[in-house]
């Protein structure tokens, strides 16, 4: 790894450059210089600190600057630094390094160079940093592993590209006869998708509590008020997600379901091993503004487990000569029904919080 | 143009194997370049398409929304493809043959 504030000089009198290079990096307060008088003593200080950015003038005592930056850009430890070559004159075939500049070095112009690199140097660091935020809280946002003595729900999620268009929560009521929950499928699967995630899980969860308190009386309603939302907000630049919301009501052994372009789920029965396709066909929330979205149900009885997922993972299920292991995000929730216990209405709920995230 | 071929007013898409994120960037800028030439419409011609992503459907979204729904149509969609389609009545699109 390299050392992303630290400098190597090589030349025989480096102080005149040492001061340009502080100068110009006086808003860095943590960046070391670190010299060498020879290509070979060269050498031994880049293995020992691994700086970012090496500063070689061309007639050292041992070799030339090119064959340095040639020998050195060809290791293992130096393919991906960046180096200057000073007091060039002529330039040698293969010489590989980044930067040349004359004899005569105009100061203003080798401390603008100096800056500029490191400005990069620190935006890139600086994103790096913020892309691996992006990736906790995402993972922040996974539900929690969750076992009732009625159902035990867990969750694959496993994003295409470190960061996932997906998103998927559930909960139980407060009545402790339901499990409440969603699925959605930003299109596209880059970091444009990550960008919509927690708008779409934002108005779907609130259009869920709003049906879990009784302001709003259907899952249909939930994914149409959601989709007019996204139209006020985005206009023709309204990004399509295919999403699913289902309530299980146990009370009543039914599930409740409605789907946005999300093309199945899978159900297996009680003392079979045979997992059965439910095909759903409805718009895509953010495809066009005035649609219907149709809630659909589902008997449980004889269901002991129910798999909803985006098609990042349905479509790679069940299907013969496929050419890609993994084409998409992948997300689901998988549902286990406990049957001697559907229907009481003294259940006790215990929170467990292992949860599985595959990456 | 790899994916992109304009006949007269119309860009025509077609793109052999998988249409997904990689090829999508591709489309997008090919596009771009037809709508300059003076396209105004947009035809989808899945005959050579074995599976559509969802990068693929977000962009043809956005494409048939630029460039209006009745000037933008689709054709010759099979098997994985006709599915992907169904699954969220894209099949729509496939109205105008």
């Amino acid at each position: 790894m390299y050392s992303k504030s630290s400098v190597l000089v090589i030349m025989q009198e480096p102080f005149k450059i040492i001061s340009w290079v502080k100068e110009a990096l006086q808003k860095y307060e943590d960046i070391k210089v670190y010299t060498a008088a020879t290509g070979l003593t060269g050498f031994a200080k880049f293995n020992e600190y691994l700086p970012v950015l090496v500063i070689v003038e061309n007639d050292l005592p041992d070799m030339s600057g090119m064959s340095f930056s040639a020998i050195l850009k060809d290791t293992d430890r130096g393919f991906n630094c960046t180096i200057y070559v000073l007091g060039v004159t002529s330039f040698m075939q293969n010489a590989k390094a980044d930067y040349y500049f004359p004899t005569e070095l105009n100061k203003d112009i080798f401390s603008m160079q100096i800056r500029t690199f490191f400005d990069r140097q620190y935006m890139r660091s600086h994103h790096s940093d913020e892309f691996e935020r992006a990736k906790m809280r995402q993972n922040e946002f996974l539900p929690a592993y969750l076992e009732t003595s009625t159902f035990k729900v867990d969750t694959i999620y496993s994003p295409f590209s470190e960061l996932s268009g997906d998103g998927i929560d559930y909960w139980y009521g407060e009545d402790k006869e339901g499990l409440y929950g969603l699925l959605f499928d930003c299109t596209g699967h880059d970091i444009v998708s990550f960008t919509q995630v927690g708008e779409i899980r934002a108005l779907l969860k609130r259009g869920c509590k709003y049906f879990q308190l009784g302001t709003i009386s259907s899952l249909g309603e939930i994914l149409k008020n959601a989709n007019e939302d996204l139209f006020a907000l985005h206009g023709d630049d309204t990004t399509p997600t295919a999403a699913i919301l289902f309530f299980f009501d146990f009370k009543k052994n039914v599930l409740h379901y409605c789907s946005a372009g999300i093309p199945n789920f899978f159900i297996r029965h009680e003392n079979s091993d045979a997992m059965n396709e439910i095909l759903m066909e409805n718009y895509l929330i953010g495809y066009e503004e005035n649609v219907i979205f149709e809630e659909k149900e589902l008997s449980l009885e004889g269901i002991d487990e129910i798999v909803f997922s985006s098609d990042g993972l349905s479509e790679l299920m069940f299907k013969e000569n496929i050419d890609n292991a993994k084409h998409d995000d992948v997300s689901a929730i998988l549902i286990k029904i406990l049957k001697c216990n559907v229907g009481k209405t003294d259940v006790h709920y215990e929170h467990l919080s292992e949860r599985k995230v595959i990456s | 143009m790899k994916y992109v071929m304009i006949d007269g007013a119309t860009a025509v898409i077609s793109v052999e194997g998988a249409f997904n994120l990689c090829r999508t960037a591709i489309v997008n800028t090919e596009l771009n370049s037809a709508y300059q030439q003076g396209c105004t419409k947009v035809a989808v011609d899945f005959f050579k398409t074995t599976s559509i992503d969802s990068s693929a459907i977000r962009d043809l979204t956005k494409t048939r929304r630029r460039v209006h729904p009745e000037n933008f149509m689709a054709r010759n969609a099979t098997n994985a493809v006709l599915a992907a389609l169904k699954a969220a009545k894209l099949d729509e699109w496939l109205k105008h043959e």
